[in-house]
This record gives C-alpha cells, sequence and structure tokens, in this order.
C-alpha cells in the first residue's frame, strides 16, 4: 500500500510488523494477490473487508500458520521467515482468535501458561503456586481483579475468556521478554454481549501503547470507533488504506473499499448452462396460492421479534446480513433444520398446504436445501458423482424400492453433467476430484433431481470462480421462470442485488429491512448501511 | 487412485506373491486338497468379517462380532441337543439372537449416542459371558448329522462351508452396491452431516447396520459350531481381532465410507493364505502372530488417510 509505505518512509512512525507484497495461492483460488500491511506501535490497526476479501489468509500468514507464495515479513524493520506459529510466537507475533480454544478444565492461570510451565521450577520441578501468584499479578496490573487466577476455563463467559487469552498474550510476552508484542485479533467482537465489547474496547486501549495491534472486523462502526487506521482489503487485494480521520470524515469511504462493484457486473451474458434443458428438466407449474412458502412467527432466539417469512412462486429472494446475522440460521429453519435457541414454529405452508417442519417432510413438499458448508454438509468425496446426485432422489419421491438401478443413475447423472455442463469425463469418478465449482453444480444438480418447488441456498456461489458463478445466476433465472420458488442467502451483495427480486436484510437475529429489487435499482452500498 | 483402492490392489499382489513363494518353499501347498482347506479354512473367518464390515462402513466398530458368534453357537448346540422343535429349529433361533444382539448395540449406540467402541466393548464382554454362563463353562458336543451334512461336507469339490461363506458374501456385496440401504451406508459413514442434511434417516442406517452385524455374527458363530462339532465358551472371541485386520487389509477404512464385502474377502483371503502356508512351513505358531500382525500394520499405513491441503479456502 503506498499510502502506507510513505508514511514510513517519512520516520515519524515505528513499524512493528510489516508485509509486502504478500501473495497466497490455493489450487485455482489466489487468496491474496500483493498485499501490503503495516503494524505500528502504539497504534490499533483495522482489517475490514468482505466474506473471501482475504483477511484470514493474511492472518494465517503473518502468524506463520501458513507461508507466503511471494512477499517479505519484516519484523522491528528486519525480514523474518515464520515457518510455524512457534517461530511467529518467538517473534513476538500473537493472534487472539474469535472462539480461542481452550482447556474448560484448566484454571486460568493454567492456561494462561500452558506450553510455558517450565519458566516456573522451583528445584527442578513445575510450581503451580509461583504460577498462579505471577498470574494474579498480571491481573491486578492488567485492572482485571476481577478474574481470580484459579476459576475454571469453562465457567467463564465467551467475553472473559477472550480477555483471558489477550492477558495470557501479555503474560507469554512478559515470559519470553517480549518488549512490543504485535497481537492480532481475529473477529474478537462478534460473539461478545455490549457490555463485554465496553471492557474489551477498553482493554485494547489500555494495551495499545506497549503493543501494535490489529483487528478483523465486518462491523464498519466498530472499525471507526476503534482503530486509528483501516486497512481495507477486497478480492485478496489491497482496496484501501486509511487513518481514522479520512475515514471519520468520509464514512462511505470504508464502504466503497469493502463492496466495490464485482468485475462481472450484473448481467450474466453468456453462460455455458443449457437453460432449455433446464426448462425441460423442471415442469412449468402454475399455483393459485399468492405463496408458495410461507413461516409465520419464526423467532431465532429468545429476546428477537418474530417476524413473518412468505415468498411467492418464481420469485428470487435474497437474504442479506453479516456473519451471525441469522441469515443462515433462517434458511435452516426453512429447510427443516433445528435452530439453537430458536422457538419452535412448527408448521410450514407450501402453496397454502400445511406441512410439518421436518427436513425429511419438507424434502418431499419440494423443499430442497443446499448447505453453505458444501466440504462438510454437502459433498460425499468419496462418491462418484452420479451417486451424489442420486442420493436424495428416492427419499423425495417416496417410491422406496428396494434395488438401485445404477444404469438408470448414470444416464440420469450424464444427462444433467451435460444440463448444467460440468466439467467431466466420467460421472463414476468420485466427487472429490472435481474443482470447487464442478462439485457445487453437482450438488445443484442433486437439488435438480428432487423436482424442487421451493430451493434454500446458502452461499452457492461462495469459493467459485467467476465463469461458473455466471452460468449459476443464469441457471437461477430459469428455474425461476419454470415456477421455483429461491431463496439465497449471500455475503456477496453484488451477486444478490444482480439476482435477487427482493432483498431481505437480517441483523441479530431480526428481520430488519426489506428492499425491492425488481427493477434491478437497488444500490448494494444501501444494503450494506443496513446490515452494520 | 483412492487411497483404499490402492491398499486393495496391493492386497491382490501381496496374494499373488504368497502362492508364488509357498509353492516353491512347499510343493503339499499347492493341491487341491490344501486348497479346499484354505477355502474351509477362511470360511468362518469371511463370515464374521463381513459382519464387522457394515458398522465400519458407517464409521462404527462393532467389538462384539465375536461374544454373538460364540452366544449364537452355543444356543444352536444347546437347541440341537435338546431335540423337538427346538432342534428343528435352531438355526433361525441363533440367528434370531444374533439379531437382538445386534438391535441391542445399535440402539445403544444410534439412540443413546453412545460411542460405538464403548458400547460393543461392553456386550463384547457381557455376551461372552453369558454364553459361558448358560452352559455352565462346558462345551456342548453336536451330534446332529444333519447340520454337519447341509453346512459342514463336500459339494463336489467344494467344501460346503465356503459355498455358504460364498453365498453371504453374494448378497452382502448386493446389498451394499445396489441397493438403497447400501448407499446410504456408504453415505453416513463418508460424511454424516451431508447425509442428514439429504434426507437419510440416518439412526435407522446405523441401527440397521449393527442389525446385520449381528445377523452375520450369529452365523459365523453356528458355522464355526458345526466345524468343531461343539458350542464352546469363548469359541469365536479369537477371531474378533484377525476380522478386523481383514477388513483393512481389504481396504475398507475405519473412518468409513469407502470399501465393503467384496474388499474384505480379499483380506480374508490373504490372512488365510499367510496362515495355511506358514503351518505347510511349519512356522513357530508365536512367529505367525507376529508376521500376522506386521501385515496389519503394512496395511494401515497403506491405507491412511491423507488429507488434501488444496481443499477450498473461503
Amino acid at each position: 500500500m503506498d499510502a502506507c509505505y510513505d508514511e514510513v518512509e517519512s520516520g515519524s512512525r515505528l513499524p512493528a510488523l510489516e508485509g509486502r507484497e504478500l501473495s497466497k495461492r490455493y489450487g485455482a483460488t489466489q487468496a491474496l494477490q500483493d498485499v501490503s500491511i503495516c503494524l505500528e506501535r502504539g497504534q490499533v490497526t483495522a482489517l475490514a473487508g468482505e466474506n473471501g476479501a482475504g483477511k484470514s489468509t493474511l492472518i494465517r500468514l503473518l502468524t506463520g500458520v501458513e507461508r507466503a507464495d511471494h512477499g517479505v515479513l519484516l519484523r522491528d524493520n528486519v525480514p523474518i521467515r515464520l515457518h510455524t506459529r512457534h517461530d511467529a510466537t518467538a517473534a513476538g507475533i500473537f493472534c487472539v482468535y474469535q472462539d480461542q480454544p481452550s482447556v474448560s478444565g484448566f484454571e486460568v492461570y493454567r492456561q494462561t501458561y500452558l506450553g510455558y510451565e517450565n519458566h516456573f521450577r522451583r528445584r527442578g520441578l513445575i510450581s503451580d503456586s509461583l504460577m498462579r501468584r505471577a498470574c494474579s499479578d498480571l491481573l491486578e496490573d492488567l485492572g482485571l481483579s476481577s478474574i481470580s487466577p484459579t476459576q475454571r476455563m469453562g465457567t467463564l463467559s465467551p467475553g472473559v475468556r477472550e480477555v483471558v487469552a489477550l492477558a495470557g498474550v501479555i503474560a507469554v510476552s512478559q515470559v519470553l521478554k517480549v518488549k512490543h508484542p504485535v497481537i492480532l485479533l481475529d473477529e474478537p467482537t462478534s460473539a461478545l454481549s455490549i457490555e463485554e465489547l465496553d471492557f474489551l474496547k477498553s482493554f485494547i486501549e489500555l494495551l495499545k501503547s506497549r503493543s501494535a495491534m490489529l483487528f478483523v472486523s465486518h462491523r464498519v462502526t466498530e472499525v471507526l470507533e476503534w482503530a486509528d487506521a483501516v486497512c481495507v482489503l477486497r478480492d485478496g487485494r489491497n482496496a484501501d488504506f486509511m487513518t481514522r480521520e479520512m475515514a471519520s470524515a468520509d464514512r462511505d469511504r470504508v464502504y466503497r473499499a469493502m463492496g466495490g462493484v464485482h468485475p462481472q457486473g450484473r448481467d450474466g451474458k453468456k453462460t455455458p448452462v443449457d437453460s432449455e434443458a433446464v426448462t425441460a428438466a423442471i415442469p412449468v407449474e402454475s399455483s393459485a396460492s399468492p405463496d408458495r412458502f410461507s413461516l409465520a412467527g419464526v423467532r431465532l432466539h429468545a429476546h428477537a421479534l418474530a417476524f413473518d417469512f412468505r415468498v411467492r412462486a418464481r420469485e428470487i429472494v435474497g437474504l442479506a446480513g453479516v456473519e451471525g446475522s441469522g441469515k443462515e440460521e433462517v434458511l435452516r429453519f426453512c429447510a427443516g433444520l433445528s435452530v439453537d435457541g430458536a422457538l419452535e414454529c412448527a408448521t410450514v405452508h407450501i402453496d397454502g398446504r400445511p406441512h410439518r417442519r421436518r427436513l425429511a417432510d419438507l424434502l418431499r413438499a419440494g423443499v430442497v436445501y443446499l448447505s453453505g458448508e458444501r466440504q462438510r454438509e454437502g459433498v460425499f468425496g468419496r462418491l462418484s458423482i452420479a451417486e451424489n446426485m442420486a442420493v436424495s432422489r428416492r427419499i423425495a419421491s417416496g417410491r422406496q424400492g428396494l434395488f438401485i438401478r445404477r444404469w438408470d443413475e448414470r444416464a440420469r447423472a450424464e444427462r444433467l453433467v451435460s444440463t448444467l455442463s460440468i466439467k467431466v469425463s466420467d460421472v463414476s469418478a468420485p466427487l472429490q476430484s472435481l474443482s470447487g465449482g464442478n462439485q457445487q453444480k453437482v450438488l445443484l444438480g442433486r437439488c435438480l433431481e428432487l423436482k424442487p418447488r421451493v430451493m434454500l441456498l446458502d452461499n452457492v456461489t461462495r469459493g467459485v470462480d467467476i465463469g461458473t458463478k455466471a452460468s449459476i445466476y443464469v441457471l437461477f433465472r430459469s428455474l425461476a421462470e419454470n415456477g421455483v420458488s429461491l431463496i439465497l442467502a449471500s455475503d456477496d451483495l453484488d451477486e444478490l442485488v444482480s439476482v435477487a427480486g427482493r432483498i431481505i436484510v437480517f441483523k441479530g437475529g431480526q428481520l430488519v429491512r426489506e428492499f425491492d429489487n425488481s427493477n434491478g435499482d437497488v444500490d448494494p452500498l444501501q444494503i450494506l448501511t443496513t446490515m452494520v | 487412485m483412492t487411497e483404499a483402492l490402492r491398499t486393495w490392489l496391493g492386497s491382490v499382489l501381496v496374494i499373488i506373491a504368497l502362492i508364488v513363494v509357498f509353492s516353491a518353499l512347499q510343493p503339499r501347498f499347492m493341491t487341491v486338497l490344501n486348497w479346499q482347506n484354505i477355502a474351509s479354512q477362511m470360511s468362518v473367518l469371511l463370515v464374521i468379517s463381513i459382519a464387522g464390515t457394515f458398522p465400519i462402513l458407517v464409521g462404527s466398530i462393532d467389538l462384539s462380532v465375536g461374544s454373538i458368534g460364540t452366544l449364537a453357537g452355543i444356543i444352536v448346540a444347546l437347541s440341537l441337543q435338546r431335540g423337538g422343535v427346538g432342534g428343528t429349529l435352531a438355526v433361525p433361533i441363533g440367528l434370531l439372537v444374533g439379531l437382538g444382539c445386534g438391535l441391542l448395540n445399535g440402539v445403544l449406540f444410534a439412540m443413546l449416542r453412545a460411542p460405538s467402541f464403548l458400547v460393543t466393548l461392553g456386550t463384547f464382554f457381557a455376551l461372552d459371558g453369558l454364553a459361558s454362563w448358560i452352559i455352565g463353562g462346558t462345551p456342548i458336543p453336536i451330534t446332529d448329522e444333519n447340520a454337519s451334512g447341509v453346512f459342514d461336507s463336500n459339494l463336489g469339490a467344494f467344501p460346503t462351508i465356503f459355498l455358504w461363506g460364498l453365498a453371504i458374501l453374494a448378497v452382502a456385496v448386493l446389498v451394499c452396491r445396489y441397493t438403497r440401504l447400501g448407499r446410504h451406508m456408504y453415505a453416513v459413514g463418508g460424511s454424516e452431516p451431508a447425509a442428514l442434511l439429504a434426507g437419510v434417516n440416518v439412526r435407522l442406517v446405523k441401527v440397521t447396520a449393527f442389525l446385520l452385524s449381528g445377523l452375520l455374527a450369529s452365523f459365523s458363530g453356528f458355522l464355526l459350531s458345526v466345524h468343531t462339532l461343539s458350542g464352546s465358551p469363548g469359541q469365536n472371541a479369537t477371531l474378533l481381532l484377525p476380522s478386523i485386520g481383514a477388513i483393512v487389509i481389504g481396504g475398507t477404512t475405519l473412518s468409513g465410507g469407502v470399501g465393503g464385502p467384496h474388499r474384505t474377502f480379499v483380506g480374508v483371503l490373504l490372512l488365510t493364505i499367510l496362515i495355511n502356508g506358514m503351518q505347510l512351513l511349519a512356522v513357530d505358531p508365536y512367529l505367525q502372530l507376529v508376521v500376522e500382525g506386521l501385515v496389519v500394520i503394512v496395511a494401515v499405513i497403506m491405507s491412511r488417510e491423507r488429507v488434501s491441503v488444496f481443499t477450498a479456502v473461503k
């Protein structure tokens, strides 16, 4: 980032950790491309960007979890190489993750000095009392005397655990005699209550003078309140860098940098999906009832306001919201899965007819769900492409014949492969041999096999290349034209405004705003401001 | 080529190598009589290994197959001894016992969500104890001519016990490859969350895997009783570890979702030929165990999971 370099070279600052032109590639995905970042002592830098912008990858490179393909890291202006997490710790670079793992049966002091017990020895043996005393001194020093060193980690709230993790960083840097640690906070605020947020904020203020800090966040208001400087990433590149003054003067600058217009634009243009074949695969339906799918009185948690959720036939509805907003949970709830803390509402109406809110029942009624966690909840990596496509078909049709006709399965799979133009030579190849985009198309094929009436799709184009994205959008439109209702949860606002006719924004488990996008004229910035 | 397939192919090559080596060293190895012997020796292990393959396919394990076999073998022997209606229905009774044990395992595991390793470790001890207690520790002789005639004689050149084993294998392969149940077992073993979302009744599939395991385990116990002409305490217990070895050698991974009975057959064949050859070469029985153990370890190393670094990154 040029701006960053200029200020460093002016000599007025103390760069504690600097990454120059870092690039990282995973298979076909270029996760980071020439990203530079500079963290200065006594400063809090925010790292902002949408999901998939490369924030996590950058953190992994800075903490030695992974190595960059290109680029250099400088610690106090000295080039360093980090091969493992331990190298990073030795160099005084620490990371606190949003849900920092801890041993729930351990007391605070044991957790704090876990791995550094050898520094607390008396006559060759590890001394718990030395450790306990050091820990209690530290907590007092940091103004955390409300936390007792002998409390067990499992009894603490997530916010307090996070504060303990932060204190642990200071503890370890004392033990290792690191004067000015670099502390990276990976989404420290996402799980916290308002009081815990205030506490964390004052704690960060306290540590600021003796360290350089970076924190990752999607929440723009937070970014502006906490940080001295903001570094924005988009699509794996530096999108912008600004000081707090610059950002406060022009608030929209952050939004603009985060959600710049997608290179693909909003017209799908030429695509490889054969939309006529899709038309043939899905029978055109005309429905008397105005609502294809409706759920009344949904409450995602006890304190959230209830909302109704209705979708018409032929409609594409987009669900927007930051992480933790509840948009994914709404989809899972609609699919008949149980959502932690959600208040039960038992009936779903499909075309005016009531159905039990249970996965198998809804599947039979034509409600199909595709999870956003493709690898964990969608793909059977070792089963063949044909088997992956066929797995739900009999369950949904209710035809439960004893034997599988493998040749029939093959023929159907081959038809779908050509309809969706999946790049594959043999449908009996294991699914894990395909690229991410093609795997996703196979899963979409599984949905089409069910003759869907309602499709619930969670971030269906995440990790998918641009060409495949475009062809998936065309598929969506032709499905909608043929009477299918689609509900898409997505972190990609450009995707939502270009595909969805209606966009519903969720925040904190509640429905906060609805945009009519039937003319395709909603601005992603408008949505973004209601999300955060 | 997948890891499991590589293991399987490796096993086939090892079998060929073993045959070549043993034929060269011991002229009695490559005779009709010895191959009949091998076929007969492998049958019980084959059936019990197929039994154990189902739970492993769904990502669990059944350690109680040996005990179920022992219990069923003893109950069949007792029924035959008592005669009457019980004698005629001895085999169905034994199989029912196996189904009951499988149901117990399945319910404890799938419904009460206890880990299968611990549940079946418990039933392993409990059923073995139960079997010994029923007969007071003394073997029950089998004198019934019919049972031996149907299950342990020769049909042409083939030992009937082997034909029974092959029949079980054929049905098991059919179930795994051509039925919905089989497909769902692979799905559950491959990825339980994905199977759940695809609408698979995961619990039912798991319970069914244990039912099949119990059923076939009891059949293996019965075959062994007929073969040894008695129902003896602990008779099938020694087969548990070789059967897990055979499953792994065949290329069914313990993580689930890969492999199947057809592969287990190869593993059983390999182990049986190895043991038979070593017996013919008069290798010390203790040393035989060492060799068997080493073979299992090599098979596990060859089939170990390799996690790809290039999985999707968000």
